[in-house]
């Protein structure tokens, strides 16, 4: 998710550019301290930090109007095709999923009445709706399970578009619907919606129902839209039904957008506390005018990517408005499908030999996050079961800067004794021509020379990166030093599953740079999602992580972090598992 | 001079298809997004990718995807979906002229308001202290990129983060009708920062054509009938310096009501220009495809009333 | 009475980047109302910018003027701006010779009139336009009403030189200056529009400078010649002495460079070696030695002063030959004799 605009490979896309262009959003400081407090202890520079109060109470008052800016604009505003972070900011302020998160990323009912009910085979869930929810005028009319269900049905519509709905909504009948009937959601009653699943999935499944795809959509609003390509749904949001605390007043695409308040939305029913009267956002913003804009404002939220030199003025100047947390990871992925990496040793010694510390300073520094030691990173719930920052011990990732005794030991299991790679096999890196990707790939390339392979550097655009070389299968790339991933929600699957899962493979557009298919790590995947206790499955994926790092099909190069600016006397509160501001729980005083 | 605007209409009708034909060869023979995918989101499921891409259109070879795309814009106006947001182009770049134009015709008078009596002085006083500083001044305006030159405007004088705060910043565009006051006051920095190296550029040429024109024998003649020598200047002289400016200024304007990117995102002020820049971002066909056409079709038709103002402006040009 | 225009060693210098060029070098000469005097001379001798300078044209060029011109008893030279102004186009006007070039392109022809009349006259612009359009007939443009409205590239080169004599003498100047009015032009019209002037000159009375380097222009409609060369005066004298009795080499060459009706076809036309002189290193002694057929060494030291002859004190020459040899060199040339063949028989023969 958080896809920047217009790159193919979409997730990974977001997360290369997560620095440059503006993908990512920033965090509270006190949600990701836990996270960074070890970090020196792995020889990595300490985490870069802001000062301001992102909190979920900080006295906010009723009232006023909440103003943001941005450089992007939005893409898409129809629950069912938003895929975007900085969409999300007003799906979540007009829509109700069945579930969301609160500030502090806790899964919290949302449409639904309570937890979802999972079947001990992990295929079936059963949700409840709250029964007195109210679509916004001028429908004025009460939310039932059917409005769910068509929700999931238009998710799998070519002309709604949804982008994970393949990828998380493992329902029976599904995959062939195009917008028709799906066999396997059931409506029973008003306010009952069951979903049967294609295989024991549950768990994941309910942390998936965060998105915004499962909001509900009246068909008889959006019914004849949906039929055109792109459905009206999507190009005319003013005219959605709304279930939130907020409408969409009057939107203008990249320019400008207004929320007011919902007149049916009923706060008994709702977590939200729904602060501000009404909230104006301007896009379209230079972005280091717009940064400058909001340090200098009482009352502006900055909603997108902080260029680093306002970063840096803010940190040394005006603390108290910025805000910085960890959002996704880098590395460089080493293909197992080919030689000379299809040995894990050999692959071993080139992590082993790897200056990670250099990739850091490459991207920016402690601006932008720290060394990582294994691939769930602080932004995530399963981090603390996968070591946290000091990771899983192993030797070949102990030293930030590289280890070529280690190295050599590896280079030795792996069939040279000399410590010197002596094969026919040569090195292709391919990696985006744009900074910091020609950096990056010297520093891998100086690792792998250290190590006797012979190696050849191609930059070329980032799109051809995607859909010619590392994206492409056949391609047999051996290393793309400029990966990235930002997970879509919480739980740790959709961290790990799509970069890593050798059934995520797919000849094009694949995601999977590595191309690892490891049958015991798939298996170990597929076991982690089915488990449907919330802390079991935590555990289950620090372990699939374990086993990942193990492997070492990619180098792990850092735990990024993003920044966030406000104005002075704005009452900000940052939505954790997005990396951005929460429109509902954030006040103008 | 009928049959000359006829003849010229069908060149513009046939350069504008020549223009959207090489948009659309450029897009699909350079690698580039496939926005399919794009809008299919990550673990790009074959089927949902196939089934977009026909409901797109894209499954259809280019010829024809092209074909449709001209049938849609002569028989309906329709230029078709950004793939990015969902929002019909017309209406995107309908929405988003007011602002492009207002940025580009206040600009115009700001830079004719300096470029033309500063180059005027410099001609008739040249190479005194004057006109030495006022070309050295222009050198720099030109050489100054406008993007730069916008920010420091902006860190300078914007009532928000400015040094000083005089003028309306960055972002508080208004349109003439909401509130005129707000409209000037949110322009003005804009208008500068875009006029800045247009107004050193006239001000050069003007220069330039006036110290030429000086040296002509109806100049002497204008002289030796005992005109005033403000007169000479002011009606004889001008008269010739001015009319190639009119061309150059026909043009300028032609191109800056295709987009002024540069300012329009510095000052955030929402035209057609900044959508243009997104469209080629985004790798988003339409956007590029409508805002490429309407920058072809303002220059297009730039070119042709400066042709037919030239007739007027020269009593030796004529048309048949 | 004292003549209308009087000019007392006039001067002109223009500093250049390559130096200093003195385009006028101590001219005198007078004119009388109703006169003629035709100044001849190669381009570069200072003809055109003894004419500017009259006019006061010259001090937009920054020149750099000494002397004194009278002009109805008036110093022009010291006339300030605005003065100079009301008698440019309207005392004194001037044609000049490219009347395409030198009439303004984009302003229509009649207009170009009416505005030389306002500008000196407080008429309307009926009344104007009814002036230009009387004029326009007097110079032979037919149909004037409907040519008013023309614009110049919609005239023959013939009619644009008419429609110029005719803004020219539209405030009836005392006196006029045509700077080689027909040279843009073909024979035939060049013939009208000489006796154009000639014939408006009889009716108005005015004075006029016809500056030109062809001899054969000035002898239609002069009665006074004075012939310039390297800024300079080098004879002067009334036209028929100049045809008949010339006695400066140099204008012997001009002579003998037009063809002439009263001479055998096959009589070669003897141009005049050479090219004229820099301006800004004028050459030493008589500043046409170099080109001189006759030249002696002295006269390479000496600078001939512009002197009237012993028995004709209206004809003056700056000459260093004895004013005998000249005239037998002029004898010789007139039968027909070439330069080197005159030289040999009259120089070298041992007179000096």
């Amino acid at each position: 998710m958080r896809t920047p605009k217009a790159l193919s490979a979409v997730l990974v896309a977001c997360a290369v550019a997560l620095v440059a262009a503006g993908c990512g959003g920033g965090g509270g400081s006190s949600t990701s301290g836990n996270a960074s407090g070890n970090a020196s202890s792995s020889g990595a520079a300490p985490q870069f930090s802001g000062g301001a109060n992102v909190a979920a109470n900080q006295g906010q008052k009723k009232g006023g109007t909440l103003n943001l800016i941005t450089n992007e604009g939005w893409e898409h505003l129809d629950p069912g095709a938003s895929y975007f972070q900085i969409d999300y900011l007003v799906e979540y302020a007009v829509h109700r999923p069945l579930y969301s998160y609160n500030p502090a990323g806790k899964v919290m009912p949302d449409l639904a009445a309570g937890p979802a009910q999972i079947s001990k085979d992990g295929k079936t869930v059963t949700v409840h709706i709250k029964p007195n929810v109210k679509f916004s005028p001028p429908l004025n009319r009460v939310v039932t399970s059917a409005d769910v269900k068509y929700a999931f049905e238009r998710d799998f519509n070519p002309n709604v578009a949804n982008g994970y709905a393949a990828g998380y909504y493992l329902i029976q009948g599904a995959a062939n619907a195009k917008g028709g009937p799906i066999s396997g959601i059931t409506t029973p009653d008003k306010t009952t919606i069951v979903f049967h699943l294609t295989k024991s999935f549950g768990g994941t499944f309910v942390q998936s129902l965060t998105l915004p795809g499962s909001a509900p959509v009246p068909k008889e609003l959006a019914g004849p839209g949906d039929k055109k390509s792109p459905t009206t749904y999507d190009t005319s949001p003013t005219k959605q039904a709304f279930t939130g605390p907020y409408m969409i007043k009057s939107y203008q695409a990249g320019r400008s957008l207004t929320l007011v308040r919902n007149p049916n939305w009923d706060p008994s029913t709702d977590y939200r506390p729904a602060y501000a009267d009404k909230i104006v956002w301007k896009a379209g913003a230079d972005p280091n005018v717009a940064s400058r804009q909001t340090l200098a404002s009482p009352n502006l939220l900055m909603a997108d990517t902080v260029p680093a030199p306002v970063v840096k003025k803010a940190y040394q100047s005006q603390r108290k408005q910025l805000s910085v947390s960890p959002l996704g990871d880098y590395y460089a992925t080493l293909n197992t499908s080919v030689p000379p990496f299809n040995n894990v040793n050999l692959r071993r010694a080139v992590v082993a030999a790897a200056n990670r510390q250099g990739y850091l300073l490459a991207r920016g520094g402690r601006l932008v996050g720290q060394v990582a030691t294994h691939f769930i990173g602080p932004d995530n719930p399963a981090f603390k079961y996968a070591g946290g920052a000091n990771g899983f011990g192993f030797d070949f990732l102990k030293n930030p800067a590289g280890d070529m005794t280690v190295a050599k030991k590896y280079m030795k299991a792996a069939g040279y004794p000399s410590g010197k790679y002596t094969g026919n096999a040569k090195v292709l890196i391919v990696g985006s021509n744009a900074d910091p990707g020609p950096k990056e790939m010297q520093i891998v390339e100086s690792g792998l020379q250290a190590l006797g392979f012979k190696t050849t550097i191609k930059p070329v655009p980032q799109q051809t990166m995607y859909s010619k070389f590392c994206g492409y299968v056949k391609a047999h790339i051996n290393v793309c030093p400029t990966a990235g991933w930002i997970p879509d929600f919480q739980d740790p699957y959709s961290y790990l599953y799509v970069p890593f899962s050798g059934k995520a493979i797919v000849p094009v557009n694949n995601v999977n740079w590595a191309v690892l298919n490891d049958p015991k790590i798939n298996a170990a995947m597929d076991q982690a999602a089915s488990i449907t206790n919330d802390t079991q499955r935590l555990k289950a994926w620090a372990n699939v992580d374990k086993m990942i790092t193990s492997t070492a099909p990619a180098i792990p190069e850092i735990w990024s972090s993003n920044a966030l600016v406000k104005g002075s006397s704005v009452k900000g509160v940052l939505d954790v598992w997005n990396d951005d501001w929460n429109l509902s729980f954030s006040s103008p005083q | 001079m009928g049959r000359y605007i006829i003849r010229r209409t069908l060149w513009v009708i046939v350069l504008l298809f020549v223009v959207s034909a090489v948009t659309f060869l450029i897009f699909y023979t350079l690698p580039s997004a496939d926005p399919a995918v794009l809008r299919a989101g990550k673990q790009p499921n074959p089927q949902l990718i196939e089934q977009i891409r026909h409901n797109l259109g894209l499954d259809k070879p280019v010829y024809v995807q092209y074909y449709r795309y001209m049938k849609g814009i002569i028989l309906h106006f329709d230029f078709g979906f950004s793939y990015q947001d969902s929002q019909p182009v017309r209406k995107e770049i309908f929405s988003r002229l007011p602002a492009t134009i207002s940025l580009t015709f206040g600009a115009v008078v700001v830079w004719l308001l300096i470029g033309l009596p500063v180059g005027i002085i410099s001609a008739i006083r040249r190479r005194t202290i004057a006109d030495r500083v006022s070309m050295g001044g222009a050198l720099l305006a030109i050489s100054a990129p406008v993007y730069w030159l916008g920010l420091v405007l902006l860190y300078l004088f914007a009532n928000d983060i400015g040094l000083v705060h005089i003028f309306d910043g960055a972002g508080t565009y208004t349109g003439l009708t909401a509130d005129p006051g707000r409209w000037f006051g949110s322009l003005l920095l804009p208008w500068f920062a875009l006029a800045a190296s247009f107004a050193a550029f006239y001000a050069r040429l003007l220069r330039a054509n006036l110290i030429d024109v000086m040296g002509e024998d109806y100049i002497r003649t204008a002289r030796a009938k005992g005109l005033p020598e403000r007169r000479v200047i002011g009606r004889h002289a001008m008269r010739s310096a001015i009319t190639p400016i009119v061309t150059v200024l026909g043009l300028d304007i032609g191109i800056l009501l295709g987009g002024a990117i540069l300012t329009e995102t510095v000052f955030n002020i929402p035209g057609v220009g900044r959508l243009a820049y997104d469209g080629i971002i985004n790798a988003d066909l339409p956007v590029i495809q409508g805002t490429v056409l309407f920058g072809a079709l303002f220059i297009v038709v730039a070119n042709f009333i400066v042709d037919i103002a030239y007739a007027f402006l020269d009593p030796r040009v004529r048309y048949s | 009475m004292s003549p209308l225009l009087e000019v007392r060693d006039l001067r002109v210098s223009f500093d250049t980047a390559d130096g200093v060029v003195h385009a006028v070098d101590g001219v005198s000469y007078s004119l009388e109302s109703g006169k003629v005097l035709g100044i001849v001379g190669e381009s570069g001798s200072g003809k055109s910018v003894s004419a500017l300078t009259m006019m006061g044209l010259t001090r937009f060029q920054n020149a750099e003027v000494s002397g004194e011109i009278f002009f109805d008893g008036r110093d022009l030279l010291l006339a300030p701006d605005d003065e100079m102004r009301r008698i440019r186009g309207n005392e004194i006007a001037m044609i000049f010779q490219d009347p395409l070039s030198s009439l303004h392109p984009f302003y229509k022809v009649g207009k170009q009139m009416v505005e030389a009349i306002q500008t000196h006259q407080g008429l309307s612009h009926k009344q104007a336009r009814d002036r230009a359009v009387e004029y326009l007939g007097m110079v032979g443009i037919p149909d004037p009403g409907r040519r008013f409205d023309a614009y110049p590239h919609e005239f023959s080169g013939g009619m644009r030189q008419r429609a110029m004599i005719a803004m020219a003498l539209i405030n009836e100047p005392r006196l006029l200056i045509a700077d080689e009015p027909t040279t843009a032009l073909d024979v035939t019209v060049q013939a009208q529009i000489l006796e154009l002037i000639a014939r408006l000159q009889t009716e108005l009375d005015t004075a006029v400078i016809m500056i030109t380097h062809d001899l054969g222009v000035v002898a239609e409609v002069t009665d006074s010649i004075a012939v310039m060369y390297a800024g300079r005066i080098v004879e002067m004298a009334d036209k028929r002495e100049i045809f008949r009795n010339p006695e400066h080499p140099y204008t012997w060459g001009l002579l003998h460079s037009i063809p002439r009706l009263d001479r055998a076809r096959d009589e070669p036309l003897v141009p005049i070696p050479g090219r004229p002189p820099s301006l800004i290193n004028l050459p030493s002694g008589c500043s046409f030695h170099p080109r001189c057929p006759y030249v002696r060494p002295r006269h390479r030291e000496i600078d001939p002063m512009l002197e009237p002859l012993p028995d004709d004190p209206n004809h003056q020459v700056a000459c260093l030959l004895a004013s005998d040899t000249r005239k037998r060199l002029w004898q010789e040339l007139s039968a027909g004799k070439q330069p080197d063949e005159a030289r040999a028989e009259v120089v070298e023969g041992g007179l000096t």
